[in-house]
Formats: C-alpha cells, sequence, structure tokens
C-alpha cells in the first residue's frame, strides 16, 4: 500500500511532464499547418506579383500567375500575425529543450539557421503594415514596392519553414 | 503616397535600421527567463541553475517602440 502510495507520488509529475509535452506538440503541429497555409498564400500572391499573366489561359503555370493577388492580402496578414505569435509562445521550448541539444552536438548550421529565421521574421513584421497598405489599393505607380515586399516576405516564410522543419526532423516530437 | 502608408514605411524602415544595433549591442527592451517563467525589464544575467536568458523577445520590443517613437513619425511628415 505504501509502495503503490509513494509511486503515484512520484508518477503524477511524470504524467505532468508527459502532458505538458503532448501539449507543446499540439501547439507546434497547429503552428506547422498554419505555416503551410501561409507558405501557399503568399507564394501565390509573388508569384502573382513578379510575373502576372497578360491574360488568363489555361496549363498550371498561367492559373498560378493570373490569380488576383489582392484576395491573398488580408489572408496573408492574419495567418503571419497568429503563425508569429504561436511561434513565440512555443518559442521557450525550443530554447530550453532544442538548442541546447543543438549546440551539444555541434549543430552550428540548423542552429544558425533557426538565429536568421527569428530575425527575417521580425523583420518581416514590421514590413506588414506597409505591404497591406500597398496592396489595399494596388496600382501601377506601387507595382515594384508591392512586388519587392511580397517577395521579402515570401523568402522570409520560405526560409522560416525550411528551417523550422529541419529543426523538427533533428529533434521533433517526443524526442 | 498617403500619410499612412508614408508612416508604415518609415516604420518598417526604422524597425530594421534600429534592429540591427540592438542585437549587437543588446539593447534589450525585456529579458525572458523561460524556466522560471520570470520577465525582467531591460538586459537581465541568466538566472543560474541552467536557466538560459532569453533576449529576442527584447530585441522585437525595443525597435517596435523606438520606431513608433514621435521623432520618426516628425521625419515622415517632413519627408
Amino acid at each position: 500500500m505504501a509502495l503503490s502510495g509513494a509511486g503515484s507520488r512520484t508518477g503524477r509529475p511524470q504524467i505532468g511532464r508527459k502532458s505538458m509535452q503532448i501539449g507543446w506538440s499540439i501547439l507546434l503541429i497547429i503552428h506547422g499547418i498554419l505555416a503551410v497555409l501561409l507558405l501557399g498564400a503568399i507564394t501565390h500572391q509573388a508569384i502573382a506579383a513578379a510575373w502576372p499573366a497578360a491574360k488568363r489561359a489555361p496549363g498550371f503555370f498561367n492559373s498560378l500567375r493570373s490569380v488576383n493577388g489582392m484576395s491573398y492580402t488580408n489572408a496573408v496578414v492574419v495567418l503571419f500575425l497568429v503563425t508569429f505569435v504561436l511561434g513565440t509562445i512555443i518559442y521557450p521550448t525550443y530554447r530550453l529543450n532544442v538548442r541546447t541539444v543543438l549546440q551539444e552536438y555541434h549543430l552550428y548550421k540548423p542552429e544558425g539557421m533557426f538565429e536568421m529565421k527569428e530575425h527575417l521574421l521580425a523583420l518581416s513584421l514590421a514590413l506588414l503594415p506597409i505591404y497591406w497598405l500597398l496592396w489595399r489599393k494596388p496600382s501601377g505607380d506601387n507595382r515594384v514596392a508591392r512586388t519587392a515586399l511580397t517577395s521579402i516576405i515570401a523568402i522570409a516564410v520560405w526560409w522560416g519553414f525550411l528551417t523550422g522543419h529541419i529543426i523538427n526532423n533533428i529533434r521533433g516530437f517526443g524526442s | 503616397m498617403t500619410k499612412s502608408e508614408r508612416l508604415a514605411a518609415v516604420f518598417a524602415i526604422a524597425f530594421a535600421i534600429i534592429y540591427a544595433p540592438t542585437m549587437d549591442f543588446n539593447w534589450t527592451l525585456a529579458t525572458y527567463h523561460p524556466l522560471k517563467g520570470i520577465w525582467d525589464w531591460g538586459k537581465a544575467a541568466p538566472l543560474g541553475g541552467g536557466s538560459p536568458a532569453m533576449y529576442w523577445y527584447g530585441f522585437v520590443f525595443t525597435p517596435s517602440a523606438r520606431s513608433s517613437s514621435p521623432r520618426w513619425r516628425h521625419s515622415s511628415r517632413t519627408s
């Protein structure tokens, strides 16, 4: 009886830790899914802005080029903000459980890629207001600026997504 | 360019300009200690006991606050 009592006392923190781990994993999965949606939206918009189709024509690339970039703007802003906030919530878990392992195993390149991800996404966050304003009233005058901003944000999102994927492959769920 | 577009452009440029030295000189507005769940104002050393100090949140707060300051907004009006 005493033994089972002691067992349950020591078991409780383990159960708590396990459920915390599951909670972080769920947040990480949601973060990843939102990142995929964001990646799709910003890539479509960037391609349509940088390489617009003169007229609608059949075929995969023509369809990709002829999407209406304006219709993606609000989705991109909302997805970016939600994904960014979720990323900042799970960031301490990375700092405690993943970065230390990367340093122990001298995996400096993925660690450096993650540092770049932080900076690129922080800078992209600051670009969101002007990005939104330019896409709200697109014109021939602001076409170059719109294309440049969309491309910069798209590159940052791609970098962030690939880095997150690589880090997750190195030390992902339940490890 | 409308006034709001000018402000947003100045904010983005000021953020990028301030972000780099903020990182280099560690002008962080806040420090987070993830193991203890404690926030500190400004730059704080790690608490010890294996608890690291996280400065990146502060790196985002510092340029956000500074690039929103009236001085930058004034420069956008005069440009």
